[in-house]
């Protein structure tokens, strides 16, 4: 059976992921692994499931890209940061996590909700490194009845030509979901910075899940939507790592 | 100077470019190589005016589209959008082994018309049409080279496109040979009806299927009929005649640049399509994309008017006829929206499709979420002015008397009757035409927008002239509010302000802070764009593109203003630009707008093409040619030709039909030759003379 290994640190927020990682297995029949992997683990975390918690030594980052690597694995759950007033994106094992990962890893904030997963924003560049929203998880996820609400956001650096009316947002919508996401009903368009109109779109469509392919790259410079979305959250973010681009990116010259 | 009469000056031969005949081909892996399958599938389209095939070439299944003109359905939100037919095309079958053998790449056989895979009438490929001679045909034949059984069923395939309206479609007919299928909206009716033959010799098989497709009363009868000629004439001799009609069009209408290969097959390119796209009897209207794609609705707007018809006017009269018997027919319905709003004559919509009802759509939601009115529909009142415009346009062109007496003085002087009603005049005598919206749509609804005053000037003041003798009163009025209307001319700079209260907007020049053309209000917001003089497309420069009647100095002076300004986020401005900066004398600045109005579906540099093609910023690129660089234009005094070519174009050839007579004007740095078979009075660099001629070009310096 596929798994997911589940990361836990034993803190309050600990709740929020093992109930995320649930809905996540519920719906993608997952089997779960959990391992506390920080944290006082002279006090075993107890999972209200009664799921067998492991506590494992050494660090925890090396010891969770252990045990996702393993071949059945498909998926590892961390939460983001451990404190509410951490200010952060994420903590220092979630973000060693999800740069190595060559897995999903769904990043579970401290304060999300129960999830029910209805709706996912699923924003996408519209270029070759970021996708293809129809593939892996995502496409998993889409089979299983969660609402894709695509999203494309211009910012300087995307901004189109030309735009005449609200005819052309529709054309631009349409010809934008056949070429990067055939299997949403619609594309959504926004201006802007695009980390903060992922956030606003999540929380207008009251959306359950972010879900984000990127490259791993949390260096200065790089990673601006990942970046911003973590840090501001309310609900979980899947990070999918994505494949590198083509030399032959058409898109190259606009971005 | 001099000049000399020559029968035959300079033979402009179609085909004859000096470049090589690929200028008439396009092959998309050289010509348009990042199109998507669905750019790809819109660029490749063939059409006659009356129905297109879209698509279907074997990488994108979902392409496939058959247009019908004039088709439309209410969807569930109430919008008026086209139906489609079934499609036709599709030649998969049993047999197939795409991976053992891969089909040939399609190329575009602009001169004979054919959409041509590898080759079909040797081995293995495929060939499609849509009859320019019999329109509403559409053919195809395949070939295949196969030991095994090849057996591709005989099929019309119901497709369901989000951008199309509902609709059903029944089979009538059915049997080996033949299907006829009836399609049904809430708004129209159609019948395709579509046969094939096969043959096979040794492992050749040969698949050709013809369609047909009837509109209107005995719309069933009407397809069958077609069909059962076209099947008794057969491929061979239904290409001949498609080709020979195709060679006529060519005759009419062909540009041919020399030295410069990649603006050569840009320019025919556009010219393939825009004649696809033109009907040429009854009324047919070019929508904004054509019967290429599904985008903006299949729609009607101001770009059929005065982008499209001007070259189906100059090439293809009774193309451009077409286009203003679709006004003329929906004219009571311009009457009735005008008594609504207890005016007197015509308002036309902004946005028209069937019935001649507005069909904008009221609003839309932005690109920061929120839902926001589409102020056109209420207030691009420039519409009347536009169409008024075309049919003049097509009278200079043409002198068809009988038009402009009856038929065209109708549009002209009803739709002056209502916006003279709109013409409010102050105390000090000024006339102003308060709350619209003008070409540059950025800065929404204002007062005395200089377009739509230049060009309600022009039309007030050729409405005078239609009633004078059967309404002196009515004359007289319009004459004066005409001389009374403002149009933001300032003596001083010899500019126009664009309308009241544009500069004292915040400054901006977009050209000198970021590479345009932009989709400023998606760089900066709405209302930041809004506060500047920040603008879309040409608008004051717009009228002087349309009337070229501007004050002495003030193309230049609006052009030195307005460019910088202008971030060019229409897909209309482009075009405009070249044809305006030939005309004053700058040719190489010209080029640049020129590059980007032949590129902006090849390079889907809109990222819609694969909704259609633009047609209007083809009818575009044909006015920055024809109207710019070779400085064509009909009027009283006869044919004006002031060329002013860009240095890389050795020479310019240029064909239109003036007043019933076929006109070949060529144009190098040294002559300008007008070739005719009957006298034409021209006016070449501002010297009248009467062709056939060759006039010997006045000395100019190249633009830097």
């Amino acid at each position: 059976m596929r798994r997911m290994i589940v990361a836990v640190d034993g803190s309050p927020a600990s709740s929020s992921v093992i109930a995320a990682a649930d809905v996540f297995a519920d719906l993608l029949g997952l089997e779960r692994a959990v391992m506390q992997v920080s944290g006082d683990r002279s006090e075993m975390f107890v999972d209200d499931s009664g799921t067998e918690v492991v506590v494992v030594e050494g660090d925890p980052a090396v010891e969770i890209m252990s045990a996702s690597r393993q071949p059945d694995v498909v998926l590892t759950v961390v939460g983001s940061r451990a404190a509410v007033d951490d200010p952060r994106p994420a903590g220092h094992v979630a973000t060693a996590v999800v740069e190595q990962a060559d897995k999903p890893v769904l990043v579970v904030p401290p304060t999300a909700p129960p999830l029910a997963l209805r709706r996912m924003v699923l924003p996408l560049e519209g270029t070759p490194a970021t996708g293809a929203a129809d593939d892996g998880i995502l496409r998993e996820l889409l089979d299983a009845g969660v609402a894709p609400l695509v999203l494309h956001v211009f910012d300087e650096s995307t901004v189109p030509m030309f735009w005449d009316d609200a005819h052309t947002a529709a054309s631009f919508s349409h010809e934008f979901r056949h070429r990067w996401c055939p299997a949403a009903p619609a594309v959504s368009l926004r201006r802007g910075e695009p980390g903060r109109r992922v956030l606003d779109v999540c929380g207008d469509e009251d959306a359950d899940l972010i879900a984000l392919r990127w490259n791993q790259d949390l260096s200065p410079g790089h990673a601006a939507v990942v970046r911003t979305v973590l840090a501001g959250t309310p609900v979980p973010v899947l990070l999918v790592p994505g494949p590198p681009p083509p030399a032959s990116d058409p898109d190259a010259a606009r971005r | 100077m001099s000049a000399s009469r020559s029968p035959h000056p300079s033979p402009v031969q179609p085909g004859r470019t000096g470049a090589n005949s690929s200028a008439w081909c396009l092959i998309p892996s050289r010509d348009a190589p990042t199109a998507s399958p669905r750019a790809r599938a819109a660029l490749l389209a063939v059409g006659d005016g009356t129905i297109a095939a879209v698509g279907d070439l074997g990488d994108d299944p979902g392409s496939a589209l058959t247009l019908v003109t004039g088709a439309f359905g209410t969807d569930d939100e109430g919008a008026v959008r086209p139906v489609v037919a079934p499609v036709w095309t599709h030649t998969d079958g049993p047999g197939d082994d795409a991976e053992a053998d891969p089909p040939p790449a399609w190329v575009l056989d602009m001169r004979h018309g054919i959409l041509v895979a590898g080759d079909p009438d040797v081995a293995t490929g495929a060939s499609r049409f849509v009859s320019l001679a019999r329109p509403g045909v559409g053919v195809l034949r395949v070939v295949r080279d196969t030991p095994t059984t090849w057996a591709p069923p005989l099929a019309l395939h119901d497709v369901r496109h989000a951008l199309a309206a509902a609709a059903t479609t029944s089979i009538r007919e059915a049997s080996d040979a033949v299907l006829v299928a009836e399609t049904r909206s809430d708004r129209c009716a159609f019948t395709t009806a579509v046969a094939e033959r096969r043959s096979q010799r040794a492992s050749r098989h040969v698949l050709e299927r013809i369609v047909a497709v009837g509109i209107g009363d005995d719309a069933a009868g009407a397809a069958r009929a077609a069909l059962d000629d076209a099947r008794d004439v057969g491929f061979d001799e239904l290409r001949r005649e498609h080709v020979d009609e195709w060679r006529r069009r060519w005759d009419a209408a062909d540009i041919s640049i020399d030295g410069d290969e990649g603006s050569q097959r840009a320019v025919r390119f556009a010219l393939f399509h825009l004649l696809s796209c033109a009907g040429t009897s009854g009324a047919s209207a070019v929508g904004a994309r054509g019967l290429t794609g599904l985008s903006y609705a299949g729609h009607v707007f101001w770009d059929t008017d005065v982008f499209v018809l001007p070259v189906l006017a100059a090439t293809l009269p009774a193309a451009a006829r077409s286009v203003l018997e679709y006004r003329l027919r929906r004219l009571p319905a311009a009457r009735a929206r005008a008594a609504s709003e207890q005016r007197p004559g015509a308002r036309f919509p902004w946005e028209s499709a069937d019935s001649g009802d507005e069909v904008t759509p009221p609003e839309a939601i932005d690109l920061d979420g929120a839902t926001v009115p589409i102020l056109t529909g209420s207030h691009a009142v420039h519409i009347g002015s536009d169409i008024a415009w075309s049919a003049q346009h097509y009278v200079d062109w043409t002198a068809d008397a009988a038009f402009a007496e009856t038929a065209g003085r109708e549009l002209v002087v009803e739709t002056a009757r209502y916006l003279a009603s709109r013409v409010r005049t102050d105390d000090r005598g000024i006339a102003h035409l308060d709350g619209v919206v003008g070409p540059d749509e950025y800065h929404g609804v204002v007062d005395d927008n200089s377009y739509s005053n230049r060009m309600l000037r022009w039309h007030l003041a050729r409405a005078a002239e239609l009633v004078e003798v059967a309404d002196g009163p009515t004359a007289e009025r319009f004459s004066g509010l005409s001389a009374a209307l403002t149009v933001g001319y300032d003596p001083r700079t010899h500019r126009h302000e664009q309308f009241a209260g544009f500069h004292a907007l915040d400054d901006v020049r977009i050209a000198d802070l970021v590479d345009v053309p932009v989709a400023a209000d998606v760089l900066l917001g709405r209302d930041r764009i809004r506060r500047s003089t920040v603008v879309k497309q040409p608008d004051v420069l717009m009228a002087h593109h349309l009337l070229g009647d501007g004050p002495d100095g003030s193309l230049a002076a609006d052009l030195e203003y307005y460019l910088p300004r202008t971030a060019h986020g229409s897909s209309l401005s482009p075009a405009v630009c070249a044809s305006l900066l030939a005309r004053a004398g700058r040719p190489d600045d010209a080029i640049r707008w020129f590059d980007l109005a032949a590129r902006l579906d090849l390079d889907d540099l809109t990222r819609t093409t694969g909704g259609g093609l633009h047609l209007a910023t083809m009818g575009g690129l044909w006015q920055a040619v024809a109207w710019g660089f070779a400085g064509i234009r009909p009027t009283a005094d006869g044919l004006v030709i002031d060329p002013a070519l860009p240095s890389r174009w050795r020479s310019l050839q240029v064909r239109v039909s003036f007043q019933g007579v076929p006109v070949r004007i060529g144009i190098d740095d040294d002559s300008v030759a007008v070739d005719c078979e009957q006298p034409v009075h021209v006016v070449v660099e501002g010297r009248r003379a009467v062709g056939p001629i060759e006039l010997r070009r006045r000395p100019r310096e190249r633009s830097a």
